[in-house]
């Protein structure tokens, strides 16, 4: 990544707006820092990759601020580093969980860079893990410059990894220069320069820390009960007491008890006249470490007893250096110092000194005995020896002296001076045994009421004088002179306020500050930043991993609650790949770890989250997971597995906390396509959108739209068709060829998946992992792949406008040539596809003339035929006349008879009658 | 889970869970009313994701988010067991926390004589909540009186916020004006008269400053009103802190001579009891004290009712905030309580 990195660097470093807001802050800070003079041990994160010689780094400085040479440097080291400051070292690995922990509890964060290597996977990292959990002080150092023989080469590198750096933190960090190891440690000036820093550096106040009160443990002690006891200084702000507590890293746990205890690396209070720290106070606390052979700390005392060193000259032999002091206790063998020679005479014991301490009562140790000698072996096989045979031997008497001065009492067990106090918190009688109404004063006679009078403002006014009108004049006068007086007194006095607000602040502040101590003093369960105190936690039993930190961290109000959080997250840029909507990821919020689901989604301009299913690869998006809450604008960091291998950059995204609910509608949209099987005018009939007519019933009044951009609603389901057809209207009649659409939301469903990371956690696997480790291929479905589309050319109608527009165009747009009809369109194709006489061949005359010949006598024998029928026709439609005139004939001959015979019987009648 | 036993007084503890999101078991000792159901339903309407469980001894409460109906005008009935202000009291800080803007219109009692009137809580309670956040947008309104059978109406208007300030009130500052409400329905006009003038008529020993307005709830078609007369007193001192009392038309105070006078007197008995807050509204100044920003605050109290020892206990077990007592100064650093559902960009 040389190439590009360096074309980056010339870019102008970028202000993030995370960082802006942790600017305002500051100014914020700055103005009211009530709890100024309590101050925590300056806790220095020492980062890099492996082999970049962080250990060595804190060996030296140890070294340089006391003079101890630490062997086997194991969790936090506490120095003195003058009389009013301290600093705890603590070594980062380059496991991510214990990197991400480590960026939010870190002051100052001295960043390894090894020369001869350049900057490294670890940095880039780490310096992204501090930057969104709120930057705090960073300080390059650069090691192995050595490496470089050539003195100009060295010059161009550290000018390059300058820039490089200064880029990568904002501009206004410092890159040191560490130049050659001596005997195992770094050359003296070059320490010395570096620790002055540290000393003078102004922390950055990082606004979760502000709020967020910690104790980062400096040993811990695993009981028999499942009881786990953890020491450490309260950091950050003011612990207030509750029942729970956050172990980073491990879960919640509840608290047996919260002490102060004696802080083995007090701050010096009393002035002396040497500035300077004397030798015996020059102290440094490595409780895990391996310093010295006795440690002692408020409740216990550890005694080391190398037993291959003793003699039985009680003498210690040192192979590799001997300190003076021990050269001295050689040679005054006889004179030893008490505890030296009670040390010495430990050796010998046959039975703990628990059980001796139990016979005699009255042992005390003296004061002032030091024992600083080292362990003087190499070889393993000694030191497992060793680690045997520390023994734990508890001093009971001394201890208890002096625990009497620091130690608090259990809130339970605590009185103030007031009763009301007692009243309150103590006295369980009569709680809540009323219901809640207004109080009502029990009231008086009214002249009793008489004496508060002075409670308002005429209450200084009540008796009035006598108005004495022959001094009025002279009373006027005066008082004008006195108006004179008074403004020139007011204009003083003015002056003078000015002065004394300026006073006042200060007092203010220092009263503010008094405040506090009074709150901190009296047994509220309020610890100050600063103490030293011991956590008791119950049911713990975990292993704890010494090069891990641990961090015990107050449960907030609300804050250990779970829901969903919506996160604006971006990928990081030097992460390979995007991430997909609905797989797990391991996301660093707050001071909890956790692997969660998370849905990306994006916000369309009327506030609807829409579904995404990959991040997009440059620019930021939302996200939505379920998980611990945080306050808004926490920074945080996610991550796609823990593994350490270094193969890609481990950070996958960075992002802030926006919101906080207990649900989200994140919607994904969802085409419903029909198509028309019947289409009247406006009206269309639609199959294949819905299944069934109650799901047309649903959707009764929905929008619908076609290709070609028609628009149109879903009216009542119908009859004609399959199930699930339905009539629409549309703005305009549609084609039979349109595909009708359907626009719809779906809500997604969020995972209620939420999993701490602790030591011993199972991560749930993302779907390519599982594909991976049982060898299930892609799902592969055939209509989702790009096939090549094949269009058939569409044959449109000629355009025919019809007679009555033609007549009306105005001439331009008229036809100027009279179009012929098709009939005639016809005859002329045909005209033109007859054959041309004069083209023929001879023997295509010949056949052509025979043909014609044919056809005419074929013609001729048809209208013979024809003449011949129409003869015959004739002959038959006269015949049928023929009989039809005789046949009339007969019968009107036949009426005719009937008539006279009907008449002479008429006549024969009458001539009877 | 936070258990209490033994419980009547529920409302402090659901008021706390909610602004901590902290779930509580609570057993009553006895059936607490029908408020109580009152309240919890009030409480799921402004919140999502709370889970209310009721059984014979009592009830299980899950606290989610409030979300105030995304700032949709919600319309509740508080009936007639409780007045309007038992509701108000703990709305209003609940309102304080809340995603989007409360506007609700509750229905209900406005005067009676267990609670507070509406009166108060305009002017002496809201002052009160504003002394700890000065830029706050709030409007409570009195649209319609009601006496006993709860015909009254109030809309509410709140906006949240991002967290509580911290104070110190030490000083009342000498009393410099008396104000108040003489409100009514279905009576004379000038029975409200009568009780100012009775009010006046105490108050002329003591300070000039006061006003007292009065009002008469005009007759609506369709809507009965209950007869009744109550009187609200404000008094402000010089450092702008309010003390409220109130009185209203009872069997004890049946004529408006009466109702004025004790009104007056209750007042001048709270000037000279209370410290900066009066004894009512003390419990929720040391609630907002206790959620403020991690700060010390202070307030002077003068007596302390029994709700008050209650509520601090019920604090000191939900929020681990322990008050320091000395000369009648309770003090403590606030817990910081941030407002976790607000909405940010």
């Amino acid at each position: 990544m040389s190439d590009s990195e360096e074309e980056q660097v010339k870019q102008a470093p970028i202000i993030k707006p995370h960082q802006k807001q942790q600017k305002d802050f500051y100014a914020e800070q700055l103005q009211a820092n009530e709890e100024a003079d309590s101050q925590a041990p300056l806790l220095v994160v020492v980062q890099g990759p492996k082999g970049s010689g962080k250990t060595t780094l804190i060996k030296s400085l140890v070294k340089h601020y006391t003079g101890q040479k630490i062997k086997k440097l194991v969790g936090p080291v506490t120095v003195r580093s003058n009389k009013q400051h301290r600093v705890t070292f603590i070594e980062c690995p380059s496991d991510i969980n214990a990197m991400s922990d480590l960026s939010k509890v870190a002051d100052l964060a001295l960043i390894m860079i090894d020369a001869s290597i350049g900057f490294e996977m670890e940095t880039f990292e780490y310096l992204s893990l501090l930057n969104n959990h709120g930057f705090p002080n960073v300080m390059g150092v650069l090691t192995h410059i050595d490496f470089f023989k050539d003195n100009k080469q060295l010059r161009k590198t550290r000018k390059k990894y300058k820039k490089r750096f200064e880029y990568e933190t904002g501009g206004n960090y410092k890159l040191f220069y560490l130049q050659a190891l001596k005997n195992e440690y770094y050359l003296k000036q070059d320490i010395h320069n570096l620790a002055r820093f540290i000393s003078i550096i102004k922390i950055a106040p990082v606004r979760w820390k502000t709020e967020h009160p910690f104790v980062l443990a400096d040993r811990y002690e695993q009981g028999k009960d499942n009881t786990t006891t953890f020491y450490g200084y309260v950091r950050g702000c003011t612990y207030r007491l509750n029942d729970r507590i956050h172990f980073v890293g491990q879960g919640d746990y509840y608290i047996e008890s919260f002490k102060e205890v004696l802080d083995p690396v007090e701050i010096i209070t009393t002035q002396k006249k040497h500035r300077s720290l004397k030798d015996t106070e020059k102290l440094v606390y490595a409780p895990m470490s391996s310093i010295g052979a006795l440690t002692i700390d408020a409740t216990a005392g550890y005694i080391t007893i190398p037993q291959p060193i003793f003699t039985e000259k009680n003498k210690f032999v040192n192979q590799e250096d001997e300190d003076d002091e021990q050269v001295e206790e050689e040679e005054e063998e006889q004179e030893l110092p008490e505890g030296v020679r009670m040390v010495r005479e430990l050796q010998q014991m046959t039975e703990g000194i628990d059980k001796q301490l139990e016979e005699e009562e009255d042992v005390q140790l003296l004061e002032g005995f030091e024992l600083e000698q080292e362990q003087p072996t190499k070889n393993k096989n000694n030191q497992q020896q060793i680690q045997q045979q520390r023994e734990l031997v508890r001093l009971k008497n001394r201890v208890n002296i002096k625990i009497e001065n620091g130690t608090v009492l259990p809130i339970s067990d605590t009185l103030l001076a007031t009763d009301l106090h007692e009243l309150i918190y103590l006295n369980k009688n009569g709680i809540n045994e009323f219901d809640s109404v207004r109080y009502i004063p029990k009231v008086q006679e009214r002249d009793s009421y008489k004496e508060i009078k002075e409670l308002f403002v005429t209450g200084f006014y009540g008796q009035t004088d006598v108005v004495d009108l022959e001094n009025l004049e002279k009373q006027i006068e005066e008082e004008e002179q006195e108006q004179e007086q008074k403004e020139q007194q007011e204009q003083e006095k003015q002056e003078q306020e000015d002065k004394q607000n300026q006073d006042q602040n200060s007092k203010e502040k220092q009263n503010r500050q008094q405040l506090v101590n009074q709150l901190t003093q009296s047994n509220l369960g309020l610890y100050k930043k600063g103490t030293y105190v011991k956590i008791v936690i119950k049911d713990f039993s975990q292993q704890i991993r010494d090069d891990y930190p641990m961090i015990l961290a107050r449960s907030e109000v609300g804050e250990d609650n779970l829901g969903f959080i919506k996160i604006r997250i971006k990928k990081h840029r030097w992460h390979s790949n995007i991430l997909k909507s609905n797989d797990p990821i391991i996301i660093s919020l707050g001071w909890r770890r956790f692997q969660t689901i998370p849905i990306y989604c994006v916000q369309d301009p009327n506030d609807r989250l829409r579904f995404i299913k990959y991040t997009p690869e440059y620019d930021y998006c939302y996200a939505i997971f379920y998980g611990n809450f945080a306050p808004q604008g926490t920074g945080l960091v996610c991550t796609q597995s823990l593994s350490n291998k270094l193969s890609k950059f481990r950070i996958a995204a960075t992002g802030i906390v926006l919101e906080m609910n207990h649900q989200f509608d994140v919607m994904k949209k969802l085409k419903l396509v029909g198509e028309p099987f019947k289409v009247i005018k406006n009206t269309a009939f639609i199959k294949g959108m819905f299944n069934s007519s109650l799901e047309v019933a649903k959707f009764q009044g929905g929008l619908i739209k076609t290709v070609s951009g028609l628009r149109g609603h879903i009216k009542k389901p119908s009859k004609l068709g399959p199930d699930g057809s339905f009539r629409a209207t549309f703005e305009d009649k549609i084609q039979m060829s349109d595909l009708v659409f359907c626009r719809t939301w779906v809500r997604m469903h969020l995972e209620r998946f939420y999993r701490l990371i602790t030591s011993d956690v199972k991560l749930m696997k993302t779907m390519w992992e599982l594909r991976q480790e049982r060898q299930i291929p892609l799902e592969f479905k055939p209509d989702s792949t790009y096939q090549d589309q094949e269009r058939v050319p569409v044959k449109f109608a000629p355009l025919r406008i019809p007679n009555n527009l033609q007549q009306n165009l105005p001439f331009e747009s008229k036809e100027k040539v009279k179009s012929l009809s098709f009939r005639e369109k016809l005859r002329q194709q045909v005209e033109k596809n007859l054959p041309v006489k004069s083209n023929m061949t001879d023997k295509e005359k010949e056949v052509y003339s025979l043909i014609q010949r044919l056809n005419t006598i074929k013609n001729e024998k048809e209208k013979k035929r024809d003449e011949k029928d129409i003869q015959k026709q004739k002959v038959k439609e006269a015949q049928f006349k023929g009989q039809k005139q005789h046949l009339e004939e007969g019968k009107r001959k036949y009426k005719q008879q009937k008539q006279k015979e009907k008449f002479i019987k008429q006549v024969k009648k009458q001539q009877q009658q | 889970m936070i258990s209490f036993q033994q419980v009547i007084n529920f409302r402090e503890i659901l008021l706390c869970s909610t602004l901590s999101e902290r779930a509580v078991k609570i057993e009553f000792s006895q059936y607490p009313g029908p408020h109580l159901q009152t309240m919890l339903k009030l409480l799921q309407i402004i919140q999502t994701g709370c889970k209310i469980d009721v059984n014979t001894k009592g009830i299980t409460y899950i606290p989610g988010i409030i979300t105030n109906q995304d700032g949709m005008l919600q319309t509740y009935n508080c009936g007639v067991d409780r007045s309007i202000s038992y509701y108000l009291e703990i709305l209003l800080v609940l309102s304080l926390f809340g995603k989007a803007p409360l506007n609700i219109e509750l229905n209900g009692i406005t005067n009676d004589n267990t609670d507070q009137s509406v009166d108060s809580i305009i002017n002496a309670y809201i002052p009160l909540v504003k002394k700890f956040i000065p830029d706050w947008d709030v409007s409570l309104k009195v649209t319609r009186r009601g006496f006993l059978a709860g015909s009254g109406t109030v809309i509410l208007h709140s906006k949240p916020i991002k967290q509580v300030q911290s104070i110190s009130l030490i000083e009342r500052g000498p009393i410099c004006k008396i104000r108040g409400v003489c409100s009514g329905s279905k009576v004379a006009p000038n029975l409200l008269n009568r009780v100012v003038s009775q009010c006046r008529n105490v108050f002329n020993d003591y300070i000039p400053d006061v006003w007292i307005h009065t009002d008469l709830q005009k007759s609506q078609k369709g809507i009965e009103f209950q007869s009744g007369y109550a009187v609200s007193l404000i008094a402000e001192s010089t450092n702008g802190l309010f003390i409220s009392c109130d009185c209203e038309y009872s069997n004890e105070f049946n004529n408006p001579e009466n109702v004025g006078e004790t009104a007056a007197l209750r007042l001048l008995d709270e000037i000279k009891n209370s410290g900066c807050v009066d004894t009512t509204q003390q419990q929720y100044a040391l609630l907002l004290m206790a959620i403020s920003q991690k700060k010390v605050s202070q307030i002077k109290l003068g007596r302390i009712s029994t709700h008050t020892i209650e509520t601090l206990r019920i604090i000191r077990s939900i929020f681990g905030v322990t008050f320091n007592i000395e000369d009648s100064v309770f003090s403590c650093i606030g817990c910081g309580l941030i407002n976790l559902s607000r909405q940010t960009q």
